[in-house]
């Protein structure tokens, strides 16, 4: 739990986002890794059981801790409902769920972060935060063809840090209308 | 000489924008025109000039030459007609019509950035010029304004400039000496002022002008470069301007400089002595004989009394304040309930100051929304146009009525209203006026059909209908369609409004049946569908041979909504007030069970389709049992009535509608969502799309699709009969019988769990 | 140092182009929607400029121009009529109320700077 004090008991915004970026300045312009263009990137990293995912900081909108959301009938499992950010309403997705790990047991030690994808806000129900990470470009690498695995194309690298390794999430398809109601789809199949 | 640094492009949105509020003003004052064309308003016309003027005006700037080339001849015929010089009559008040629309074509091509052919609209232009220059072709006047610069050589000229400034130049506000700054920019300037008017000091009349100059002017520039500087002051001085050294036409230019002879040189003023009708000619400066154009308005003074002073606001802001409102709305309520949880003599103490707070909230709230009610005008205004349109293109002749368009609603219905409108209008037209002239006059009407559009607050909703004295539906044709389309059964048994009611089943209206009119595809059944989801009702009445009326019904304001709040499980919904009929526990022998799975409660005689929320959310922990919990009775779409099942009534409040859509997608059976006191989010129930879940859900279990029917059939069953079990109902079809053996088993559990 | 300004024009999209151009110019601009409005907001305070349409509801440009004139606070201002049309009715009728000079469109800045300049000091 050492990583929680990353969430204080309400809401918490990211401080500094422009301040942060500034260190986005590029460093070579031979990388042809997933993300171009920027000589390093930061991530907030958070874990789903014993993994640690990122997702991009400048689409961090907000962390918060759990609260009981407001169900919507008929969709999929890992779709948690919606709650009230300030008078915005955002859909929650438990990300435990969306990798097929099962529904997560929400408590109040449990974490949302809230994320823009492309002009939506949307929540990811996560375990824990754990950290902001500056990675350079160049140790970003690409995730590996596996074939079990669906989480491939929802990812968009591979950090490894010290021993950690930390997947990234390409959030634009992971949450993706399309994924989404296919998810729907998926869902309504697996029902009957 | 560039003008990078300016980019015009900018003021482009601003441009389209003004464009679509002067157009809709255009065309409702055009509609004016043409209902009483012998007794025009003179203000209308000149507010339709001014509309074209602007067109023009904006369209030069953004160089759309082809709107400025048609705009005008346009404002020239207007120009014309507001100072009588043309009759109105009712062929130029359609060719007006046609010209408006041709305006309307040409600013949204220039707003795509296209050209629209010539021949699309020369006969219309032609026309106009005739009557606007009284010349046939483009020999009118410079159009776009192609300056005859003669290209003098470039050789260093002695221009000597006599300069005699009258006393009307210094009231004019010019000034001598920026004159003289100008010339000196020109080149080499000598001066010499002549004094000899000068009196003595004591006899100085400030805007009196005592000076006057010779100026020699040594430049290359051209003659016209000098006469430009004395451009406005032409007539206000002697001026004489030759030039020395050169044999090129070193002519006296002391008159009229530049600019074309003007058009109408025959009409001489004849200027009023009134101050009414000095005014008057100040706005249209030459007026021969205003007879024609009826009583002149003193466009100055009356105009200004009645004048409602309005200043614009960007819609962003207005939103903000609305969402913000809102958000107020939401905490008041929620404080409200903390202080019910608060020690009684507290509570007391609290009581008045909240009774105040919410009464001024809910102020706030009605004038901040009534900051966002428009007219229905704006949307009005573009019907007449559609109408004409559809009306020769069909061959037919109609005529459009339209009454309250001074009905308020708001912006956010507005925006929505213009489509479905748009498709009940091509429907009455294409499908409700007959065929021809000549088949309305075998019928034994009028040659000219009539479509009337009107608006109506009723009941804190708005009603919008659409009425025709057209054929009115043709039943039996319907009724085949909609067997031949598997909508219903051969052997169905519908009542008349039933039958209407089938234009809007989905599938109904197919694209082999699409004409180009009601054509693009969309059925009524996707209308309706827009319509419901906007919390909107659709419905048809229609008399064979006299005609069809369409009744549209919407919410005034798609931003708030005065809600029932209901729980089922441990889930809360609202529901929209306006649906609710009333709400009763069923005793068990009012309720039945139908052989297709349909579950009706009677009351009063009817029987009401009974939907149950927790089956169709999956909503663990609800009552199941009707006799023990709640049956809310809504109207949905047509005036049906359904009961939706939930445990409790936890009452009423009105709510803040929130967008579901902007964060995630539509979901089935929800209309959108608010916050309630406590902050959690409550969805917002749609009571029509719970309906066609329900049937669905039925549908699934069974084939035999009667339910519509099915009530209708019930009511004439005796008292008896009704609570004797569904068996015997079934009994009592063929159909039904034959439901029954076919899903016999699945039925009998469902039954159970009702009868038991 | 820049000149104030008064602008009136009904059409936004113009007046918003005058605006742009003087305030890139470096002066201050006021705006009113019609001559009505002009009077109103123009009230008993000195402009250095006013540049006005001709065609406009409740109060046109010219009986604008013959208000302005008869104000002697104004008696002296330069006035500018924005003017679509080329002929020469329309200066003349500028002109005899009082119009210092005329901007013919469609509407260029360049010209307008030109002309600003023309007029004022």
């Amino acid at each position: 739990m050492e990583s929680n004090s990353l969430v204080a008991q309400e809401n918490m915004g990211v401080p500094a986002q422009d301040g942060q970026n500034s260190h986005n300045q590029s460093m070579d312009g031979t990388n042809t890794t997933a993300v171009e263009n920027a000589g390093q990137q930061q991530f907030i990293t958070f874990t789903v059981g014993d993994q640690e995912y990122g997702v991009d900081i400048m689409s961090v909108r907000e962390i918060k801790g759990w609260v009981e959301t407001t169900l919507l009938p008929n969709t999929p499992e890992y779709m948690r409902g919606v709650l009230n950010l300030r008078g915005v309403i955002v859909p929650i997705f438990d990300l435990r769920c969306r990798f097929g790990l099962g529904k997560t047991d929400a408590t109040n030690l449990h974490v949302i972060v809230i994320i823009a994808v492309k002009n939506r806000m949307v929540g990811i129900l996560v375990d824990t935060v754990s950290d902001i990470l500056t990675v350079s470009n160049s140790d970003i690498r690409d995730v590996p063809k596996m074939e079990t695995l669906i989480e491939e194309e929802y990812l968009s690298g591979l950090v490894t840090i010290e021993d950690r390794m930390v997947a990234l999430l390409n959030q634009e398809r992971l949450f993706d209308t399309k994924v989404i109601e296919n998810g729907i789809a998926i869902g309504k199949i697996d029902e009957t | 000489m560039s003008t990078n640094d300016f980019d015009l492009d900018q003021f482009k949105a601003t441009y389209f924008e003004e464009c679509a509020e002067l157009l809709i003003d255009a065309e409702t004052r055009l509609a004016d025109l043409q209902h009483s064309p012998e007794n025009v308003d003179a203000e209308d016309l000149n507010a339709i000039f001014r509309v074209v003027h602007s067109v023009k005006g904006g369209a030069g700037a953004f160089s759309f030459d082809q709107l400025v080339g048609f705009a005008h001849i346009y404002e020239a015929l207007l120009d014309r007609m507001r100072q009588g010089e043309i009759q109105i009559t009712e062929d130029i008040v359609t060719l007006l019509l046609s010209a408006n629309d041709i305006l309307t074509n040409l600013i949204q091509a220039a707003q795509n950035d296209i050209t629209v052919p010539e021949e699309d609209f020369i006969d219309v232009k032609n026309k106009l010029n005739l009557l606007a220059f009284d010349q046939p072709v483009n020999s009118s006047t410079e159009e776009g304004e192609t300056e005859t610069t003669i290209s003098e050589e470039k050789s260093t000229k002695k221009y000597i400039i006599s300069f005699n400034p009258k006393p009307e130049l210094l009231q004019h506000a010019n000034e001598p000496l920026l004159l003289v700054r100008e010339m000196k920019a020109l080149g080499e300037l000598t001066t010499i002022v002549n004094t000899d008017r000068l009196p003595s000091i004591q006899k100085i009349i400030s805007d009196e002008a005592y000076f006057s100059w010779v100026f020699e002017l040594v430049s290359d520039c051209s003659l016209t470069d000098v006469e430009e500087v004395f451009e406005f002051v032409t007539e206000d001085c002697d001026l004489d301007i030759k030039i020395e050294d050169e044999t090129q036409k070193p002519e006296d230019v002391s008159s009229q400089p530049t600019s074309a002879p003007p058009i109408e040189d025959n009409s001489t003023k004849t200027l009023e002595t009134t101050k009414k009708q000095a005014v008057e000619a100040m706005q249209a400066p030459t007026i021969p004989t205003p007879a024609t154009v009826g009583k002149p308005t003193p466009t100055g003074n009356s105009q200004a009394s009645q004048r409602v002073s309005s200043i614009r606001v960007e819609l962003d802001r207005v939103d903000r304040l609305v969402n913000m409102v809102g958000e107020l709305v939401i905490t008041q309520a929620m404080l409200r309930q903390q202080v019910d949880n608060l020690p009684p003599e507290l509570a007391a103490f609290m009581a008045k100051g909240f009774e105040d707070l919410g009464m001024h909230t809910r102020e706030i709230q009605e004038s901040v929304m009534a900051v966002r009610m428009q007219p229905v005008k704006s949307v009005f205004a573009r019907i007449p146009r559609l109408v004409r349109e559809l009306a020769s293109k069909l061959g037919k002749k109609v005529e459009l009525e339209t009454s309250g368009e001074h009905t308020e609603v708001d912006k956010t219905v507005i925006e929505q209203l213009s489509d479905p409108l748009t498709h009940m209008i091509r429907n009455s037209l294409d499908h409700g006026i007959e065929e021809t002239p000549e088949d309305r006059k075998k019928a034994g009407k009028p040659e000219l059909a009539t479509v009337t559009l009107s608006a109506e607050h009723r009941s804190g909703r708005i009603h919008i209908i659409v009425t025709d004295d057209g054929r009115g539906i043709n039943r039996e044709r319907v009724r085949a369609k909609a067997i031949e389309k598997g909508i219903i059964n051969v052997d169905e048994n519908l009542s008349d409004e039933a039958i209407d009611d089938l234009i809007f089943s989905p599938g109904f209206s197919t694209a082999e049946e699409v004409t180009d009119v009601s054509g693009r595809g969309v059925g009524m059944d996707v209308v309706r569908r827009n319509i419901s989801n906007l919390g909107g009702r659709i419905s048809v009445q229609s008399t064979p041979g006299k005609g069809t009326k369409f009744i549209m019904s919407l919410p005034l304001t798609l931003a708030v909504l005065d809600g029932m709040v209901v729980a089922i499980g441990k889930e809360k919904f609202i529901i929209s007030l306006t649906a609710i009929i009333e709400s009763l526990r069923p005793a068990k022998t009012e309720l039945h069970n139908l052989s297709n799975g349909a579950e009706v409660v009677s009351l009063r005689g009817e029987y009401i389709r009974l939907v149950r929320l927790h089956r169709l959310f999956n909503i663990p922990g609800a009552q199941k049992d009707p006799s023990q919990a709640l049956v809310v009775v809504v109207e949905i779409e047509g005036g049906k009535q359904v009961g939706i099942l939930v445990d409790e009534l936890l009452g009423q409040q009105q709510v803040v509608i929130k967008s579901l859509e902007e964060n995630y997608d539509p979901v089935d059976g929800i209309s959108a969502a608010t916050i309630l006191g406590n902050g959690m989010v409550a969805l917002i129930l749609d009571v029509d799309g719970l309906d066609a879940m329900a049937r669905q859900a039925s549908h699934k279990q069974n084939t035999d699709d009667e339910i519509d029917n099915q009530p209708d059939l019930l009511t004439t069953d005796t008292d008896e009969e009704k609570s004797t079990t569904t068996n015997q109902l079934a009994n009592s079809r063929p159909e039904d019988q034959e439901a029954l053996t076919n899903k016999a088993t699945e039925e009998k559990t469902q039954r159970y769990e009702v009868m038991e | 140092m820049g000149l104030k300004v008064l602008t009136v024009d009904d059409s936004k999209t113009m007046r918003d182009m005058v605006s742009f151009t003087l305030k890139g110019a470096g002066h201050n601009v006021i705006e009113a929607a019609d001559g009505c409005e002009a009077l109103r907001v123009l009230g008993g305070d000195r402009v250095d400029l006013v540049i006005t349409d001709v065609n406009m509801p409740n109060m046109d440009g010219l009986t604008l121009c013959k208000e302005i004139r008869s104000n002697p606070t104004h008696r002296l201002t330069p006035i500018l009529v924005l003017t679509t049309e080329s002929d020469g009715n329309k200066k003349n009728e500028g002109r005899s109320v009082g119009a210092t000079g005329w901007i013919v469109k469609p509407f260029n800045p360049e010209k307008l700077l030109q002309v600003v300049n023309k007029v004022c000091p």
